[in-house]
This record gives C-alpha cells, sequence and structure tokens, in this order.
C-alpha cells in the first residue's frame, strides 16, 4: 500500500485531468467523487488531501511515501525529500510586481520569505522582507512594499489590484515527490507510479 | 497508554538496551559509554565538526562550545582522534538528540580495515535483529560513498546546488544544471534497482565499486534480505566515510531499524547502529 499527499484545491482538479489524460481511471473516479473527505481509500494505494504547503510535511514525517505539490512549496521549504520529477499542470512562475518599475526594490512583501531572500542575494541588492499569510498585493497597492514577490498565472490579479509584472523569475509546475526511505522500502511501487505519471 | 503498559513498555526498552549490550559483550565485544555532553574548541572546529552543527543542540560556556551528541560514530570518531581505545570491538547504547527529536541508539564499531571482521560485524547484527528483536528484514541499501567522486569534478562536488538535487534525485533540475550530456544525468533516468547493472555495464571505471558493493550485498542476501538495492548516488555525510554505507530497513517499516559503514578516522572502522 502506498501513501500519496495531495494538494486540495486547484491542484488537485489538474491532477484528475492529468489521471484521465493517463487513463488511470480508478484513481481519477475515486478523486472525483470526494466531496469533504480528506483520507480516500483504494486497494492499491491511499491518498491524504492536505493543504499544498503541508504535503512535504506528510512525505518527509514518512506519514506519506509520495506527494504532489508545487515547485514553488518546495522551493520555499527545505525537506528532506527526493523531488522525483515534473508534473504537466500547476504551470506558473514567480515574479516581482509592483505598480511602476524601478532601479531597486528595498522593500517586498511575499509568502516567499526564502525564495525572495534568495533572489535579493543572487543580484546583490539588500532587501528588506514583509512576510504575510494573503492578500499579499494589498501591500504594494498602499505602498506597504516598493513590490511583491508573487506566483502569477495569467495575471489576472495583480492587474486589478494596479500592479504589473516587473521581473519574470523562476517557472513553477507540479512536482512528485517521495520520502528519501520510502523510496527505497518501497521502491517497486513507486517506481510502477512513477512510470505510470511519466510525461510522454 | 495507561499505567500498567506504559510501565511495561519503558522495562521493556530498559531491558532491551541491557540484552543489547549483554549479547555483545558475550560475544567478545567491549562496552563504551560516553558524555552526552561534547566539549568542542573553537580554534580546532573541522569542518565535519562543522557541518554537523547546525544539526545539533549547541551552546556556550567560559569560552567553549559544548553540543549533545547527535551521532554515535562521530562521537567515536572524535574520541579516537584524541585518546587510545585498545579494542577492536566494541558495542554501546545511549541517546542521540538532533534539533527536534531524542532517540536512542544501540550501535557496534570495530576498528580495523580487515573486510572479513567488518563484514562479521554486520553479520551479527543483522542475526540480532532477526533472531533476537524477531524483526524481519525486508530491504537494504548499499551504497559506496566514493562512487560520485569519480563522476563528477571536484567543482561540480563540491557546488551545493549539484549536492543538493542529487540528494534529492531531482533529475530534471540536475540536468538543467550539468547539461544532458553528463554521465550522471543517464544514470538517475534508471529505475533504483537497475543503476548497479547500469554502471556495471556502461561505466568500467567503476567497476571495482560495484564488485565492493557486491561483495557487501552477498552477506545480506545470505541473510534472507527480500530486496537488496545498490544506491549508486550517495554523498556521504561526513569527510571520513569513504566506503561502504549500508541500511536495513525492517518490514513496513520507512525509517531504517539499522544504518552504518566504513570510515576511516582516526583508521579504517566499520560501524553500524540500530535505531529504536
Amino acid at each position: 500500500m502506498i501513501t500519496i499527499a495531495l494538494s486540495k484545491g486547484r491542484q488537485l482538479k489538474d491532477f484528475i485531468n492529468y489521471l484521465e489524460e493517463k487513463e488511470l481511471t480508478d484513481w481519477s473516479s475515486a478523486l472525483n467523487a470526494i466531496s469533504r473527505e480528506l483520507v480516500v481509500e483504494l486497494p492499491d494505494v491511499r491518498f491524504l488531501l492536505v493543504k499544498g504547503e503541508d504535503v512535504p510535511v506528510y512525505v518527509e514525517e514518512g506519514v506519506a511515501d509520495l506527494g504532489i505539490t508545487g515547485s514553488d512549496v518546495l522551493f520555499e521549504q527545505d525537506r528532506q525529500i527526493n523531488n522525483l520529477m515534473d508534473l504537466p499542470f500547476g504551470y506558473c512562475h514567480f515574479a516581482v510586481a509592483a505598480k511602476a518599475p524601478q532601479d531597486t526594490y528595498p522593500v517586498v512583501a511575499t509568502k516567499y520569505v526564502n525564495f525572495t531572500k534568495n533572489y535579493f542575494d543572487s543580484i546583490m541588492q539588500p532587501v528588506k522582507i514583509i512576510q504575510l499569510k494573503g492578500s499579499v498585493e494589498l501591500a504594494a497597492t498602499i505602498d506597504m512594499a516598493d513590490a511583491i514577490m508573487d506566483i502569477v498565472q495569467t495575471g489576472t490579479t495583480l492587474k486589478e489590484n494596479g500592479l504589473y509584472e516587473q521581473i519574470q523569475l523562476d517557472e513553477i509546475n507540479a512536482r512528485l515527490i517521495s520520502n528519501k526511505h520510502a523510496y527505497f522500502a518501497k521502491n517497486d511501487e513507486i517506481q510502477t507510479i512513477m512510470n505510470q505519471l511519466r510525461m510522454n | 497508554m495507561n499505567t500498567t503498559s506504559l510501565n511495561k513498555s519503558i522495562l521493556h526498552q530498559k531491558k532491551q538496551e541491557l540484552d543489547f549490550l549483554h549479547h555483545f559483550h558475550g560475544l567478545g565485544y567491549d562496552l563504551i559509554d560516553l558524555s552526552a555532553i561534547e566539549k568542542f574548541d573553537w580554534t580546532t572546529l573541522s569542518s565535519d565538526d562543522l557541518g554537523l552543527m547546525t544539526e545539533r543542540h549547541k551552546w556556550q560556556h567560559e569560552g567553549a562550545l559544548y553540543a549533545l551528541r547527535s551521532d554515535w560514530t562521530n562521537a567515536i570518531v572524535r574520541y579516537r582522534q584524541k585518546y587510545q581505545l585498545h579494542s577492536e570491538t566494541i558495542a554501546y547504547s545511549g541517546p542521540i538528540y538532533t534539533l527536534t527529536t531524542e532517540k536512542h541508539q544501540y550501535g557496534l564499531e570495530t576498528f580495523t580495515g580487515d573486510v572479513n571482521k567488518q563484514m562479521a560485524v554486520l553479520k551479527q547484527m543483522v542475526n540480532y535483529i532477526k533472531d533476537t528483536l524477531t524483526l524481519p528484514l525486508s530491504v537494504a541499501v548499499i551504497s559506496h560513498n566514493t562512487l560520485l567522486k569519480n563522476l563528477l569534478s571536484e567543482t561540480e562536488l563540491n557546488d551545493a546546488l549539484t549536492r543538493k538535487y542529487i540528494q534529492e534525485r531531482n533529475r530534471d533540475a540536475l540536468k538543467a544544471k550539468l547539461g544532458e550530456e553528463h554521465p550522471i544525468i543517464d544514470l538517475m533516468a534508471q529505475p533504483a534497482a537497475e543503476q548497479a547493472n547500469y554502471v556495471k555495464t556502461n561505466m568500467p571505471h567503476l567497476k571495482r565499486h560495484i564488485e565492493e558493493m557486491n561483495h557487501w550485498e552477498k552477506i545480506l542476501i545470505e541473510e534472507k534480505v527480500s530486496y537488496v538495492y545498490g544506491d549508486m548516488l550517495a554523498l556521504p555525510s561526513q569527510s571520513y566515510y569513504k566506503g561502504i554505507s549500508i541500511q536495513l530497513y525492517a518490514e513496513d517499516q520507512v525509517e531504517p531499524i539499522a544504518s552504518g559503514g566504513q570510515y576511516s578516522s582516526p583508521s579504517n572502522a566499520f560501524g553500524i547502529g540500530l535505531n529504536i
């Protein structure tokens, strides 16, 4: 039995669509049928439905053998996991967004503190980072910050808040991750799932 | 857990620890006990010491640095760098602490470069797990800590991002960093169970390492471990791990029940610890 931690919400829908595309209908039907359940059990696999940011925690702790979450989450958390392969959904990218272009952005609001620090260190610019849990756009709209660092898919939310993408950074997509020990302890099963989910 | 079962559990753990020490003392091992608090001198900290510090509880007192033991083999290496230890084989038990956890570790060390004697220690540990702890071993992972030194340049090997991608088995990121033609990229594309054969066939200069791994693998197969994998992508956590490294998994367990390997400080040795 393999346990897989999945992100709830949009990424779950994308995963179900991908399963249908790959004709893994046992899994897609079971996941399509859920309403508020957090655990879905099938004969050979158990799915845990958790918050995207918590997927690496369940996997690192060994509660889940595998997990699917966005690479943005993995960028931000330094977890002892195997980051096994790309999955073709959940595409977006990191971006610095502001009302107007500036030479530097001394104050940046974000949920992604580590990524922001690494980026500004890499361009050798000092930055004050304001950590927020949500509605990050507001910080730049009301001038609490010069810019925000966030993930951007279509840019609609930015535009609605009077912000524009200034610097496009790393691409993001869904990743299959595994627990370090389960990778060997359950290698046969994990290898089978990797082969089933691999992009053609 | 009610009081009765808690009492039983504590007594069982203490008895298990004592049984372990009695068992291996009976097999000729000397016993060792070391303080769980280790003292360091700021001016003589090695890069290995520094590497472990991020994972340890540490504090400063009267100019010296102190840390809680986080790894028995490391503690024994440091002890032997400072004091003479006349025994060839030792057994130990005691707590180890990481930043967030406390574990009890029981282990064996042999201070010899004689591989047959090292293998005898592994066999005795495997038998102890199977016969005394009555835990069937389902999976073993064997790696060679110098394998990657032969596949990567020194710059690549010392690059933090390259090391992270290898440790995470992140082939996509490694391909972007090292290029599609790099030999490690093809190696990583092979399923874990087939990587050893791939190396043997496609990388003849690494044949010696694979033969060494096969030698150890044979013992574990003889001891009826169900699956034995060769891990071609191991990066040693300490510079003195220069040879074989082994992890043993009990049935239905995700964390290894035992792990250990060959090391070379201050002389050639082999150690294996049980994580209870």
